[in-house]
């Protein structure tokens, strides 16, 4: 069974979920669950194209904050910050290992019918700031940080495939990063 | 020749947009993170731009994962919590003291190769630089045993978090700190130093949390023959929040600075 959010946590709440997860509480891990298994599933299948690489990524990913959890600071940024940075790591990690290896056929996400509860509200606004923030960026910053992100791509990748200096690259790309987190915060430029 | 803080600092600083993309792998992520441990100018960046991937990806279209997939990922985790349970209840038998003191020994140790990287140029004060971190260690003993001595067990959510401070551009020293925090018991903290400078006293002991408050740990007036000082205080408010610890001169200057986030350490009960 899925919890489904009851709202945005606080700092603390966040903080006190993490500390119940490294205790191995079984209601923490599927409230933890309930909340950001699909934005962690979706990145999955981004990433590495396929549904099963994808819930394994989500399994691994949940694993890995339940090893990490003690190391959580709700203090220096928010839980799907966290899980996001830890998907992350992991899809990118595990498509360069499987580099050379031909790609699973890419799922496109956006043809995935969405099911979703009414009371996800949370999830609904984050994703709908986060949406927003995207939107905000010229289509060449987009652009850069899809495949940077969604598509793993190094900015010496991108340099070279684009045919433009790395440290071109680089700027644009922490320039689109700021830009985004500015906007999605509502701390705009 | 060893370069400034500053000049790592902008190194870093070049790779925090391909730390948050996960452009590196493990291996360099950790040599990055070893450096934001220490320093919160970097760190902060890194935490910015963490955030802003974390907002990338958070837009994309969001498919629903396998219902079976919940009940698979607790199974996960509860296989995984069975084989670290062994070692979890070795772990509880040992006292807050046992611990600590094994934290002290750490903190001592890095505090140690720090100064070892800092004087590696003679053989002298490398053995210098040894023998203060044996110091230190042996001060953090001494203190914590007395104290630890008169606490009651630790509770299962009780937590020590240490730190090794470094010294800023321009200063020497070096120090180690322990942050106790408990929901059932006062939490305390404990700031042992190291080379300071007999000039530059009196030295505050501060704890900031990342919004700037602080909370003052003590006041250095004197140093012991061997340079060394140490403060320590009980608090009836938590220390959960706060993050970094800082020594600061006469003229407030920060002379030593600190990270408790990245290092802490659930006290065995």
């Amino acid at each position: 069974m899925t919890h489904q959010s009851e709202g945005p946590l606080s700092a603390k709440e966040e903080q006190a979920l993490l500390e119940s997860l490294l205790a191995g509480d079984e209601e923490a891990i599927r409230t933890i669950y309930g909340r950001f298994a699909r934005p962690i599933y979706s990145l999955g299948l981004r990433l590495l194209g396929s549904t099963e690489a994808a819930e394994e990524l989500t399994q691994d990913v949940f694993l890995t904050a339940w090893r990490k959890a003690a190391r959580f600071d709700a203090s220096r940024g928010r839980l799907s910050t966290w899980l996001m940075a830890i998907a992350h790591n992991l899809g990118v990690d595990r498509l360069r290992r499987e580099n050379g290896a031909a790609r699973p056929t890419l799922v496109f996400v956006e043809e995935v019918p969405e099911r979703l509860a009414e009371a996800e509200l949370e999830p609904i606004e984050e994703r709908d700031r986060a949406r927003r923030a995207m939107a905000s960026l010229s289509d060449g910053e987009r652009r850069l940080l899809v495949r940077a992100y969604f598509e793993g791509m190094t900015a010496r990748e991108i340099a070279e495939s684009d045919r433009i200096p790395l440290g071109t690259v680089k700027t644009r790309l922490r320039t689109a990063l700021i830009k985004i987190r500015r906007t999605a915060e509502g701390k705009e430029l | 020749m060893q370069r400034s803080a500053s000049a790592v600092c902008v190194e870093i600083r070049e790779r925090l947009t391909a730390l948050a993309l996960s452009e590196f792998p493990s291996e360099e992520r950790a040599f990055v993170a070893r450096h934001l441990e220490w320093c919160a100018g970097c760190r902060k960046e890194a935490e910015e731009l963490e955030a802003a991937a974390a907002w990338v990806g958070l837009s994309a279209p969001q498919a629903e994962p396998p219902a079976e997939l919940e009940d698979r990922v607790v199974r996960a985790i509860a296989a995984a919590a069975e084989t670290r349970a062994p070692w979890r209840r070795r772990l509880r038998v040992l006292t807050v003291a046992t611990a600590a003191a094994l934290l002290l020994a750490v903190v001592g140790v890095g505090w140690g190769a720090a100064m070892f990287a800092r004087v590696q140029s003679t053989e002298r004060q490398a053995q210098e630089a040894a023998r203060h971190s044996r110091q230190l260690v042996r001060h953090f003993q001494i203190v914590l045993n007395q104290f630890l001595g008169r606490q009651p067990k630790a509770g299962p959510r009780d937590q020590v978090r240490r730190s090794t401070l470094g010294p800023t551009a321009g200063h020497e020293g070096g120090a180690g700190a322990l942050v106790f925090t408990s929901p059932g018991q006062e939490d305390w903290a404990l700031v042992i130093m190291g080379g300071l400078a007999s000039r530059d006293l009196p030295y505050h002991v501060t704890l900031q949390d990342r919004y700037g408050r602080f909370v003052e740990v003590g006041t250095v007036r004197r140093l012991s023959s061997d340079g060394s000082a140490r403060t320590f205080r009980t608090f009836q408010g938590s220390l959960k929040g706060f993050t970094y610890v800082l020594v600061k001169d006469q003229a407030g200057r920060i002379v030593l600075s600190g990270d408790l986030g990245g290092s802490s350490v659930r006290v065995p009960g």
